[in-house]
């Protein structure tokens, strides 16, 4: 047996098992007879069995350099080293469709174990069958129009290689996986929204979704901190975030999933908003198929685009089904929908609402900017473009007013507000003029000075609400405060863990605010032995070289950079930067030397060096504060979630629903 | 295009571009490597070319590619910097070759006014929709309370019919 022919059959074999589960659950549904829902239960565990076969048989063709197989001789190369020839599969479109694809196999399987258990017999048929609907698309888009193992009549002695964009990085090998396994988390809360209007049942699905939506969110934010991270260490120009089309496929879905998982906690404590939590869901999800026919249709180009090919229709047409199907049984169902109760604008849920507006507008900004170009070309033919400088100004004000919210919200009480809540208040103000002020005696920008304020509020916010809460636990229970922090944390897991998060993001939006006013950028070419002198140090070009590494050609500029003054504390060290030549690519590429510090992160490219007498190299500063705190924001967020979802030991069985958030 | 100054200084300028254009072209053909280096730039070159697009590349600006095009574009920058120009008067420059596409920053006129409007838009939208889901809410919660819609009712019996059957 050979890794394609192995590759094939069990990818085919994984689309009629999808098949088979998607008509095995209709039948379910429709004839009410549990004896379908098992049939379909057992398949899915059959599909991830097929989708990792044909993962592995990928795997296995790459590894052994079976240049018969079309994906590898077209994205791999004997001569890649151990992690690259693992990564592989997904450094191109129909392998990381087929990625995508053993994901949402293994999704479906972790549901179906809750199937005729918390997901009741009436919802399970429907939630099972989406999620096979949506296996089907992906096994049969790979079947008939991105095979990954299509057969090459003539194999080639050696593959084209990867794309050296992916080989520059380690950072590679996790962040598509993080993407994908975020992009397709959210398939699962919106198979149980799905069952939920089928069978009618507007609320319990909310509580039995948070951790699966959570779980996505974060991915999808360590997805998107780690993309960010390979784009500074990379691409080379010093930044974290072009608002490039494909970063903002990834922004769009996590905006929605944003928004959502606040307007589920109002529906959770209040029984309000479950129309919308339909909608949010809904468009969240169909927000990573329009990522995906965005970047792999080949309508709009990208510096990220590595994987583009003839699936775009499929993809719309995806697109399309999912919008339809959750927006078209929501308005069937709209009119019956009962809320309990009425939004009390002066409490947590109206600063959640609030929120959630502004995220759901964040996305339609993203939405709009990065299709008005197609628009405006179809409409009048004109070329336009819609780049950053549009993105960060139109984000600042809607930034601030997310931070303001992200403050004022847990620090209100769900119910009517009190004294203590106004004393709070007018603490978390004081912070922001205090924290603004600060910034201008220093000299900052305006838009810094109250990037720091907002921090401060922030900061003010959390603090107030764990020292309070501690207190009153330590007074009413008559312990220390340290058990009192301990009790509280185990306790609350995850309003604690909320309290992490918030801080995370309230730290990213300081270090966004500093690294996108303050970057510093010169290029100056030397002779050997020459010193620039710039922003706070002193650069010294040592030599040029040349070296051959295993499937690369580098030239090397080892410099040495020494500190004169405060801002270019930390810098001082030996650094090699280069260019890598890769045979598959016509121009090199420049792998910067990043060193990080606790203020400002230097930054070397080696843009050009004299190839005739090596003689001179042109060098590349970029200079940008804060850009290391980013990454440890990135970090607190991921963590603070982690905290939320960690099982804890005595763990209480799923919260009563008040009377009031009934059906 | 608009010439600026005396004639003779617009027909040197004239002459320049043109050299340019076919120097462009050539490095958007064939690409070569000079062994010359290119030249040294300051922060405000970055500054004024991170706004402009690369014309060949995918999604990066003229301070970040290193196309050859790119850098051909921050040397015109640096040299009309040189020249005394603001960074009005260069983007015009590019403009008036490129079109307003060069321009990452879209004009706030014509069909792009749309994206500047699109944040009003957008909260524009989201909160009348929520203005008007709150209303319903509100009619709702006056209605009385026992009102037990007919797809409740019917949907009840189906799920006690299963229940009996399976």
């Amino acid at each position: 047996m050979t890794p394609g022919l192995l590759g094939g059959v069990s990818l085919v074999a994984a689309l009629i098992l999808s098949v088979l589960g998607l008509v095995l659950s209709s039948l379910a549904f429709v004839l009410r007879d549990g004896r379908y829902l098992e049939a379909a239960k057992r398949l899915s565990a059959l599909g991830l069995l097929a989708a990792v076969l044909s993962f592995g048989a990928l795997e296995w063709a790459i590894l052994t350099d079976d240049f018969s197989v079309s994906y590898v001789a077209n994205h791999s190369s004997a001569n890649n080293p151990l992690w690259v020839k693992l990564v592989t599969p997904w450094a191109a479109l129909e392998g990381s469709i087929l990625l995508w694809a053993m994901l949402q196999t293994a999704y479906t399987w972790l549901v179906s174990l809750r199937a005729g258990y918390s997901l009741d017999i009436w919802r399970a048929p429907v939630a099972l069958g989406t999620l096979f609907a949506v296996q089907v698309f992906f096994f049969a888009v790979m079947v008939f129009v991105a095979h990954p193992f299509d057969a090459v009549p003539n194999p080639p002695p050696d593959g084209r290689g990867t794309n050296p964009l992916l080989q520059n990085h380690w950072m590679m090998a996790v962040h598509p996986v993080l993407m994908y396994l975020g992009f397709v988390g959210l398939s699962v809360p919106f198979a149980y929204a799905v069952a939920a209007m089928v069978a009618r049942r507007y609320q319990s699905w909310i509580f039995e979704t948070r951790w699966w939506t959570l779980v996505a969110w974060g991915f999808l934010t360590a997805a998107i901190f780690t993309g960010k991270w390979w784009s500074y260490e990379i691409l080379g120009w010093g930044g974290y975030w072009a608002w490039d089309p494909v970063e903002n496929a990834s922004i769009i879905p996590w905006l929605l999933a944003t928004a959502f998982l606040h307007t589920a906690q109002v529906q959770e404590r209040k029984g309000l908003f479950k129309g919308w939590n339909f909608a949010f869901i809904t468009l969240a999800f169909a927000a990573t198929v329009f990522g995906t026919f965005l970047t792999r249709s080949g309508v709009i180009q990208s510096v990220h685009a590595f994987a583009s090919g003839p699936v775009g229709a499929w993809f719309l047409l995806f697109l399309l089904a999912v919008m339809a199907g959750g927006l078209g049984l929501l308005a069937r169902v709209s009119s019956e929908i009962r809320e309990a109760g009425e939004v009390r604008w002066k409490s947590r849920e109206g600063a959640l609402l609030a929120g959630a507006l502004f995220f759901g507008t964040f996305a339609f900004v993203v939405v709009l900017g990065t299709l008005w170009p197609l628009v405006v070309e179809i409409a009048s033919g004109a070329k336009v473009s819609v780049g950053a400088p549009f993105f960060n100004q139109v984000s600042i004000p809607l930034g601030i007013f997310m931070l303001l919210l992200m403050g004022i919200g847990p620090v209100l009480p769900w119910r009517n507000s009190s004294a203590q809540v106004l004393r709070n208040l007018t603490a978390m103000l004081i912070a922001l003029g205090v924290g603004t002020l600060l910034g201008f005696v220093l000299g900052l920008s305006l838009g810094v000075s109250l990037a720091i304020g907002l921090f401060a509020y922030n900061l003010t916010a959390i603090w107030l609400m764990v020292a309070q809460g501690v207190g009153e636990r330590a007074r009413s229970l008559g312990i220390s405060p340290t058990q009192a922090l301990m009790e509280l944390a185990t306790s609350h897991k995850r309003r604690f863990g909320s309290h992490i998060v918030h801080f995370g993001v309230a730290l990213a939006a300081l270090t966004i605010a500093f690294s996108q006013t303050y970057r510093f950028t010169e290029q100056k070419t030397l002779q050997i032995g020459e010193t620039w002198q710039t922003r706070g140090v002193e650069v010294r070009l040592l030599s040029i070289g040349a070296r051959q590494e295993y499937n690369r050609f580098a030239a090397v500029a080892p410099i040495e950079v020494r500190s004169t003054g405060r801002e270019g504390w930390g810098s001082d060290g030996r650094y090699e930067t280069r260019l890598n030549f890769y045979p598959q690519m016509g121009s090199p590429l420049a792998t910067p030397v990043v060193k990080y510090s606790l203020y400002n992160d230097y930054y070397f490219v080696l843009m050009q060096f004299d190839q005739e007498n090596g003689q001179w190299a042109t060098l590349k500063i970029i200079v940008t504060p804060m850009v290391w705190w980013l990454w440890v924001a990135g970090l607190i967020i991921v963590l603070g979630t982690l905290y939320i979802l960690w099982p804890s030991g005595a763990r209480v069985s799923s919260r009563q629903m008040s009377p009031t958030a009934g059906d | 295009m608009r010439v600026r100054g005396t004639d003779s200084r617009g027909a040197a300028l004239w002459n320049r571009l043109l050299a340019l254009g076919l120097w462009l072209l050539a490095i958007a053909l064939a690409q070569p490597t000079p062994n010359t280096p290119p030249p040294d730039l300051s922060p405000r070159v970055f500054e004024i070319a991170r706004a402009l697009r690369c014309p060949v590349c995918q999604g990066e600006s003229a301070a970040e590619s290193n196309a050859g095009i790119a850098v051909e574009m921050r040397r015109i920058i640096a040299e009309q910097l040189a020249e005394g120009k603001s960074e009005a008067e260069i983007r015009q420059f590019f403009v008036q070759r490129y079109g307003d596409w060069i321009l990452y920053e879209p004009p706030a006129r014509g069909l792009t006014l749309w994206v500047w409007l699109s944040p009003l838009i957008g909260l524009g939208l989201l909160s009348f929709g929520l203005w008007r889901y709150l209303s319903r809410v509100k009619a709702q919660a006056k209605a009385p309370l026992n009102d037990v819609s007919e797809e409740e009712i019917t949907r009840l019996e189906a799920e006690l019919n299963t229940e009996r059957s399976s």
